[in-house]
C-alpha cells in the first residue's frame, strides 16, 4: 500500500504547488494567505510522499521496482533505509522534498512580507510544479513490478559508508538552497526592488544554503577519502566539480550581497550571481542525474531524464536570464570607493571566485567538446585544476587577509597594511620555513603563507574587535575566514609533505615510512553482513618495539554485487593520518585466481584532519550567520509590512 | 627457439606476479610517485594511475618504474606512452592550439574583468574629485 499512497502524496504535492503559483501571482489580496497554506500543505505532501518510499525500503517491498534494483534483504536496517535516497529515483524526490521545504520556510518567513518576495513564492511554486511533474511522470520511485521479485539486486558497495548517506542530503540542502535567492532574484527584478532592503531580505536565505553547500562538499570528500582509491581527499571528478561550482560563484554572491546591504552597491551584478549560482545547481544536478559525465560518484545513467531535465533547466534559466536582460538596466548604482577599501577586496574575492568557476567549467567540459568535434581525446586531470586554480585563489588570499582589516568606501593602502605587521610576519615565516622544508616548489610555500595570511590577519581584527559586542556577522565571517585559512594549511601540508611507501610482505615483516615502523601479522578470513573479507593485522610499533596500535585494513568482497573493494585502515591525529591498505598479490592460472602474497602500502598525510574541520568550521559560520540573522530579520520584515505599503 | 620462448614465457610469468616494489633509489622513486599523479588510468573515470587499484594502473606504474629505472627522463616516459595511448594518457593536457582556450580561459576572465573593474573605479574617482 505505501507505494500507492506514496505517489498520491506525490500528486498531492504536485497539485499544491501550482495552487501556490497560481495564488502568489494573482492580483488577488487574500492571494498571498492562500500561496502561504499551499506552500505548507505542498512540504507536507512531499514529506508524506518521501516517508512512504522509505517505508517501501524499510519493508524490503520487492513488488516496488525501485527496492529491487537497489536493495537487498541482507542489507542491514539502516542502510536498507538510506537505500532510499541511494539511487536516481529516491533522490530526485529528495531533492523534490527539500525544495518544497525551503519553499514553506521562506514563504512563512520572509516571502509573505513583500511584494518581490510574493513573487518569488510564485517562482518556488513552479520549481517545485516542475520537479514534481518530472518524477512522477519520468522518474516514478514507486513504481510496481508484477510479479514481485524474489530478492533484490544490492546497491553499490561503496555506497554503503555513512559519509554517502548524509552527503548527498547536505549536498542537496545547500543546491536547493539557491533556488531561494534564485526566486528573489526573479522577485526582485520583476517588480524594481533590487537595493538594501532585498538584501537584507536574501542574504540569510544565500548564507544558509551556502553553508549547507559547504558542509556536503566536506562530507563527499571525506567519504572519498575513507572509501575510494588510496586515500586522495578531491579527484577534481566531474561530479566534485559540479558541487564546487555553484559552491565558488555562491561565494562570489554572499560577498557582493553584502556590498549591495551596506552600500547599495553592485546591484546587477549581484543578482546575476544569484541566477548563475541556482543555475549551476541545476546544471550540477544534470550532469550527475543524465549521465552526461560519468563518475564514481553517479547512480543511473539515463539519457531520456536527462532530456527531461535539460528542458527544465533551459526554462528556469532562460526565463530567468531574459527578466534579467529586459531590467537589469534599471539598477545601476553609482557608488565611490578606493582601491584599498572593504568593497575592492570584494572585488577581488568576485573576480577569483568567477575565474576560478571558468577554469573548473572549462576543464569539466572541455574533454567532451574535444569529444563532441572530433578532435583525438584528451584528460584534463588535477595538474590542469591546481595549474590554474591554485594561484587565483593564492590572489584571492591575499584579498582576503586584508579584507576584514580595510574599511567600507574610503580604505587606503597604509590604512590596512599599517595593521598587518602580525599576519605579515607570520606568513613570511611560513613561507621561509617551508622553502627551508621543501626546496625548489613555488606554489607551496606561497599557498601556506596565503593561508597563515588569512588566518592572522583574522585573528588580528578579532583582537582589535575584543572590546566590542559581535554582531551576527562578524561571527559568520570570522568562523568562516579562519575555518578556511585551517583548510587551506591542511591542503598545503598535505599536498607537499605527504609520504607513502608500498611493499610487498610476509607475517612478520616490517614496512617502515619515516618514524613509522609498521609490522604485518598476517591475514584472517572475516565475515560481514553482506559481505566477506580478508582482513590484515598491521602492528604499529613504538620507538621500543612495543605494539602502540593495531589496525586492520581489508579487502572486501559483496556477493550482490561480485564487486571486491578496499577498505583502508586510517589511524587519525590531531597532525596528521595514516592511512593503510593491503591488497593481494594475485596470479591468473586459467580461470581460476591465485594468491601468491600481500602487499601494504602506507601513506602519511600531515595534517590532512585539518581540510575538513576547518572547511566545516566554515560552513558552521555561514549556517550560524544565515540562520541567527534570518531569525532576527522575520520580526523586522513582519514590521515592514504592516507598513502601510504593505498592507496594500 | 624453443629455449627463448620459455624464456620469454617464465619472464612474463615472472613479470605477472612481480610485487609492486618500489625502487630502490628514493629519489627516482620520489620521480616515481610524482609521475604516476600526472598520468591516468585508461580504464578508470578520473583516476589517476597513483590513486587506481584497477590491474592496468599497476601495469602501467610497473611500466613507469623500469623505464626510472633505465634512466629514460619524465618526457621520454610521457612521450612513450602517449604514442601507446594518445592524449589521454596525460592528466595534464598538453598546451597547444586545441587546448589554448582551456588554459588561457580563465585567466582571460580575470585580466578583462580586472580591467573592467580598473577602468570603473577610476571614473568613479574621477567623478567624485
Amino acid at each position: 500500500m505505501s507505494a500507492e499512497l506514496g505517489f498520491l502524496s506525490l500528486l498531492l504535492a504536485l497539485g499544491c504547488a501550482l495552487l501556490q503559483s497560481y495564488a502568489a501571482f494573482s492580483k488577488a489580496p487574500q492571494g498571498i494567505a492562500l500561496a502561504v497554506s499551499a506552500s505548507r500543505a505542498q512540504a507536507a505532501a512531499a514529506v508524506a510522499s518521501f516517508l512512504f518510499l522509505l517505508a517501501a525500503f524499510a519493508a524490503s517491498d520487492f513488488s516496488v521496482a525501485n527496492v529491487v534494483a537497489n536493495s537487498h534483504s541482507t542489507k542491514p536496517m539502516f542502510f536498507k533505509i538510506a537505500a532510499g535516497w541511494g539511487n536516481h529515483e529516491g533522490s530526485m524526490l529528495l531533492w523534490a522534498l527539500i525544495l518544497s521545504l525551503y519553499g514553506a520556510f521562506f514563504a512563512q518567513f520572509t516571502g509573505r512580507y513583500s511584494a518581490d518576495g510574493r513573487f518569488a513564492i510564485g517562482v518556488m511554486g513552479l520549481l517545485s510544479a516542475g520537479v514534481l511533474a518530472f518524477i512522477s511522470l519520468a522518474s516514478n520511485p514507486f513504481w510496481r513490478q508484477i510479479p514481485a521479485a524474489i530478492d533484490g539486486s544490492g546497491l553499490n558497495p561503496l555506497l554503503q559508508d555513512i559519509g554517502l548517506i548524509i552527503h548527498p542530503p547536505m549536498l542537496y540542502l545547500g543546491y536547493v538552497g539557491f533556488a531561494v535567492p534564485f526566486a528573489m532574484a526573479m522577485g526582485g527584478l520583476a517588480k524594481g526592488t533590487i537595493d538594501k532592503e532585498w538584501a537584507l531580505r536574501t542574504r540569510p536565505w544565500m548564507l544558509i544554503a551556502w553553508g549547507f553547500l559547504t558542509w556536503g562538499i566536506v562530507l563527499g570528500s571525506w567519504w572519498a577519502y575513507r572509501e575510494l582509491g588510496w586515500g586522495g581527499y578531491w579527484f577534481w571528478d566531474p561530479v566534485e566539480n559540479a558541487s564546487l561550482l555553484p559552491w565558488l560563484v555562491g561565494t562570489a554572491l554572499v560577498h557582493s550581497t553584502l556590498v549591495l546591504e551596506r552600500r547599495g552597491g553592485f546591484p546587477g551584478w549581484t543578482v546575476l550571481l544569484a541566477i548563475i549560482t541556482f543555475s549551476l545547481s541545476l546544471i550540477g544536478t544534470f550532469i550527475v542525474r543524465s549521465g552526461l559525465l560519468t563518475s564514481v560518484h553517479a547512480f543511473a545513467v539515463d539519457p531520456a531524464r536527462g532530456l527531461a531535465i535539460l528542458i527544465y533547466l533551459l526554462v528556469a534559466i532562460g526565463s530567468a536570464m531574459a527578466l534579467f536582460v529586459w531590467r537589469a538596466k534599471s539598477f545601476e548604482a553609482d557608488i565611490h570607493f578606493t582601491p584599498a577599501s572593504r568593497e575592492a577586496m570584494i572585488l577581488v574575492n568576485n573576480l577569483v571566485m568567477s575565474s576560478a568557476a571558468a577554469a573548473v567549467f572549462l576543464g569539466t567540459l572541455y574533454p567532451l567538446l574535444i569529444d563532441a568535434i572530433g578532435a583525438a581525446p584528451l584528460s584534463v586531470g588535477p595538474p590542469f585544476f591546481a595549474a590554474t586554480a591554485i594561484p587565483l585563489f593564492i590572489i584571492g588570499m591575499a584579498a582576503m587577509g586584508l579584507a576584514p582589516l580595510a574599511i567600507w568606501r574610503k580604505g587606503t593602502i597604509m590604512q590596512a597594511l599599517g595593521q598587518t605587521r602580525f599576519a605579515l610576519g607570520v606568513a613570511l615565516a611560513g613561507i621561509a620555513l617551508t622553502i627551508a622544508l621543501k626546496p625548489g616548489s613555488i606554489m607551496g610555500p606561497l599557498a601556506v603563507g596565503a593561508a597563515l595570511w588569512v588566518g592572522a590577519g583574522t585573528v588580528t581584527h578579532g583582537v582589535k574587535q575584543r572590546k566590542m559586542r559581535w554582531t551576527l556577522d562578524q561571527w559568520a565571517m570570522v568562523l568562516g575566514h579562519l575555518g578556511l585559512a585551517i583548510a587551506a594549511l591542511g591542503m598545503a601540508s598535505t599536498a607537499l609533505f605527504s609520504t607513502e611507501v608500498s611493499q610487498a610482505v610476509k607475517p612478520g615483516e616490517i614496512v617502515r615510512l619515516g618514524k613509522i615502523h609498521a609490522r604485518f601479522d598476517g591475514i584472517t578470513g572475516v565475515r560481514g553482513p553482506n559481505f566477506t573479507a580478508e582482513r590484515a593485522t598491521i602492528s604499529l610499533l613504538d620507538e621500543s618495539g612495543k605494539v602502540s596500535r593495531t589496525l586492520y585494513p581489508e579487502r572486501r568482497f559483496y556477493p550482490a554485487s561480485g564487486m571486491p573493494t578496499t577498505e583502508a585502515a586510517i589511524d587519525s591525529h590531531f597532525l596528521g593520518d595514516l592511512h593503510v591498505t593491503v591488497s593481494a598479490l594475485t596470479e591468473k592460472d586459467g580461470e581460476q585466481t591465485i594468491i601468491k602474497g600481500w602487499a601494504v602500502r602506507l601513506f602519511y598525510r600531515p595534517l590532512i584532519g585539518w581540510i575538513w574541520v576547518g572547511a566545516g568550521l566554515t560552513g558552521l559560520g555561514s549556517l550560524i550567520g544565515g540562520f541567527g540573522i534570518g531569525w532576527r530579520r522575520r520580526r523586522q520584515n513582519q514590521a515592514d509590512a504592516a507598513q502601510p505599503l504593505g498592507a496594500s | 627457439m624453443r629455449a627463448l620462448l620459455i624464456l620469454i614465457t617464465a619472464l612474463m610469468l615472472g613479470a605477472f606476479i612481480t610485487p609492486e616494489l618500489p625502487l630502490n633509489d628514493p629519489s627516482q622513486e620520489a620521480r616515481a610517485l610524482n609521475l604516476f599523479k600526472e598520468l591516468r588510468c585508461p580504464t578508470c573515470i578520473a583516476q589517476s594511475i597513483h590513486d587506481s587499484n584497477a590491474d592496468i594502473a599497476g601495469d602501467l606504474r610497473v611500466i613507469v618504474r623500469e623505464q626510472i629505472a633505465q634512466g629514460r627522463t619524465n618526457q621520454e616516459i610521457r612521450d612513450y606512452l602517449v604514442a601507446r595511448y594518445g592524449d589521454v594518457i596525460l592528466l595534464r593536457p598538453p598546451m597547444n592550439g586545441a587546448t589554448l582556450p582551456l588554459w588561457l580561459g580563465p585567466w582571460l576572465i580575470f585580466l578583462v574583468g580586472g580591467g573592467i573593474v580598473f577602468v570603473a573605479m577610476r571614473r568613479h574617482r574621477v567623478k567624485s574629485d
